[in-house]
């Protein structure tokens, strides 16, 4: 691995400043870089409509996500039944525009919340893998010496057992629903977020803008965030991107099992689960959720990978 | 150097042992601590007495660092006690049982999507930016990002509830692991087909296969003593970590196409409170998992001579 090198190596450059300004600003560039990378464009669209989705869910669904109506099951949307046509002669397009589930509630709705659902896991899991895993990486890779010693310690403590089964442990022992699915996968899941801020600290701080920012009597706090931290955003930024589909597929997946969110609140693994038994007939049910997760897992990576690559023009991929 | 090898590796091992050792009291005393246990139904709770009895009978009325202890010198004597799930039978047993038909799939599926990962890889960097170089990332990223049940699912719709080829599950017959594998395999298969194009293609552009190029020799003799030699290498770290979690089992894999195996007692043991059963699969899986992470450093360490420190390989 080389070392990492950031387009914003130059804010602390200042004696190349006169350079700077014939150029655009870094940041100026990156922004350029990124929308130049066609799927990287995309995937933002795609996450905004998304998050979008989850946030306007109420008003975009057109009834309450857990109202159900016992008669109404399994409502195929435009106009009628899949197996019948004719049993169902009036429209249904306005009252459910997807249809119905396997209960009576409307389809649409629940799609909408479920996303609301992933949005809500997948901000939060990285947020508290960050909010453990940062200090404690930073700590180690900028002391070293005994505090990394411990902090190396208990990252081979946690990664003796992959996350998701610890955090599947965790929620069979203490109970499933939504804040225990975002609390376990965070605690479980902050070895990458450390390992990360470890490497960028033990690197940076070795540089020379950090010996001068010494030498000019700043304390070691100023010097860890002014200085350490801002050059050390980029790399935290994409894995805090790419950590959200992976707490959006973790939360899924243990919804398809029946561990995760529970009842009424939807989630699109738990309605993936609970459509497949009917998807012989009613294969549009798992099919939607299906392709919902698989759009919002692209979507986020390659917004990632495209953050990656604007913000790190040398890396290799 | 085989002095400080052997050093190295008693290290590593006496540092693997330590971890588990760790671990294993932790999730001893966590399962514990949960309110409720192994026979406390909610339904139709036990009386009093048999409950006394039940406990009796499987040390659970004594305290629980007591029962830790008792646990850790029964393991040391290979004894993993009795699963609750299934009492008729020994952990050992029930191990013993489901673990083969997990390892058969885990086997098929590494071999078959590490051998195709990387003949994609190799393939894709080869003809860089060519169609198959274009067709090669399109399946990685999927397979990279679409969850296995999802691809599950899709397979059982298409292959076996729209066209009839193939059964939706079960075990014994050739046919009924093909789709497993598949759903299983293309994950990491993905990854290896992504790390084999990016190392292959930083060894096509190094010096050494320039000049191996420039020299006139021939491109059958560059690609296999020069680049393929030390493209591969990097791939035992990224190879290695995926054996362990291939040879576990996938809950969801296993539950979806209802494989006999390992995999659904991850869900089932914690639901049941089985300590006996939990305890077990939790030393089983550290110990490939820390297994694999010695193994593949000193794989490491052997095909790469710069990686050869005395105390810490990377």
């Amino acid at each position: 691995m080389t070392t990492v090198q950031l387009p914003s190596d130059a804010l602390d450059a200042s004696q190349s400043a006169s350079r700077i300004e014939a150029a655009d600003s870094p940041l100026r560039q990156s922004i350029q870089r990124f929308f130049r990378n066609r799927l990287a464009a995309i995937g933002l669209v795609f996450v905004v409509a998304i998050t979008g989705g989850g946030l306007l869910a109420p008003v975009l669904a057109t009834t309450s996500y857990d109202y159900a109506i016992l008669k109404d099951a399994l409502k195929f949307p435009p106009c009628a039944d899949p197996k019948s046509s004719l049993a169902f002669p009036d429209c249904m397009f306005a009252k459910y525009p997807l249809g119905t589930d396997a209960i009576g509630r409307d389809f649409w709705s629940r799609l909408i919340y479920g996303a609301r659902t992933s949005m809500i896991v997948g901000f939060s899991v990285p947020l508290i893998t960050l909010a453990i895993g940062l200090p404690l990486g930073a700590a180690a890779g900028w002391f070293g010496g005994r505090v990394d010693a411990t902090v190396l310690r208990l990252v081979e403590f946690m990664t003796a057992v992959p996350s998701i089964l610890l955090a599947l442990f965790l929620l069979t022992l203490f109970g499933h629903d939504l804040q225990n699915v975002i609390m376990f996968q965070g605690i479980t899941g902050w070895v990458g977020v450390c390992r990360l801020g470890r490497a960028q600290f033990m690197t940076l701080r070795e540089r020379d803008f950090v010996t001068a920012a010494r030498a000019l009597g700043m304390s070691e706090w100023s010097i860890m965030i002014r200085h350490v931290m801002v050059n050390a955003a980029g790399p935290i930024i994409v894995m805090f991107t790419l950590g959200i589909p992976g707490a959006i597929f973790g939360e899924a997946g243990l919804s398809f099992l029946g561990l995760g969110v529970n009842d009424p609140i939807p989630s699109w693994g738990k309605m993936v689960a609970e459509s497949s038994r009917f998807a012989a007939v009613y294969w549009y049910l798992a099919m939607i959720p299906t392709g919902c997760i698989a759009v919002t897992m692209l979507a986020f990576s390659f917004l990632g990978d495209g953050l990656r690559d604007a913000l790190d023009p040398q890396g290799q991929r | 150097m085989s002095g400080a090898f052997t050093r190295y590796l008693a290290g590593r091992v006496f540092g693997l042992l330590m971890v588990i050792l760790a671990l294993s009291a932790v999730v001893f005393f966590l399962m514990h601590q949960v309110p409720g246990g192994p026979f406390t139904f909610e339904k139709q709770p036990l009386p009093p007495e048999q409950m006394a009895n039940i406990n009796r009978k499987y040390g659970l009325d004594q305290p629980v660092y007591v029962q830790y202890f008792k646990w850790l010198w029964a393991i040391l004597h290979f004894d993993f006690g009795i699963p609750f799930q299934s009492p008729s039978e020994t952990v050992v047993s029930l191990v013993q049982r489901a673990w083969p038909v997990t390892i058969i799939v885990g086997v098929i599926t590494i071999t078959i999507s590490y051998t195709l990962g990387i003949l994609f890889g190799i393939t894709a960097a080869v003809w860089q930016n060519s169609w198959i170089d274009r067709v090669v990332t399109f399946v990685a990223t999927l397979g990279l990002t679409l969850p296995s049940f999802i691809i599950g699912f899709l397979l059982v719709y298409f292959l076996s509830v729209k066209l009839r080829w193939l059964p939706t599950g079960g075990w014994g017959k050739p046919q009924q692991l093909i789709m497993p594998v598949i759903a299983y395999g293309l994950g990491p298969m993905a990854i290896v087909a992504r790390y084999t194009r990016a190392s292959m293609l930083e060894v096509l552009r190094s010096e050494y296969v320039r000049l191996a190029r420039a020299r006139g020799l021939p491109w059958h003799r560059v690609m296999f003593r020069y680049t393929l030699r030390n493209a591969l290498v990097p791939l035992i770290t990224v190879l290695g970590p995926s054996i362990p979690d291939v040879l576990t089992g996938s809950i969801f894999i296993e539950g979806m196409f209802s494989i006999p195996g390992l995999g659904r007692f991850f869900t089932s043991s914690a639901q049941f409170r089985d300590y006996p059963m939990i305890m077990a699969m939790m030393l089983l899986v550290a110990l490939l998992w820390g297994a694999t992470y010695i193994i593949s450093d000193v794989l490491y360490g052997l095909a790469d001579p710069r990686m050869r420190v005395g105390g810490e390989v990377r």
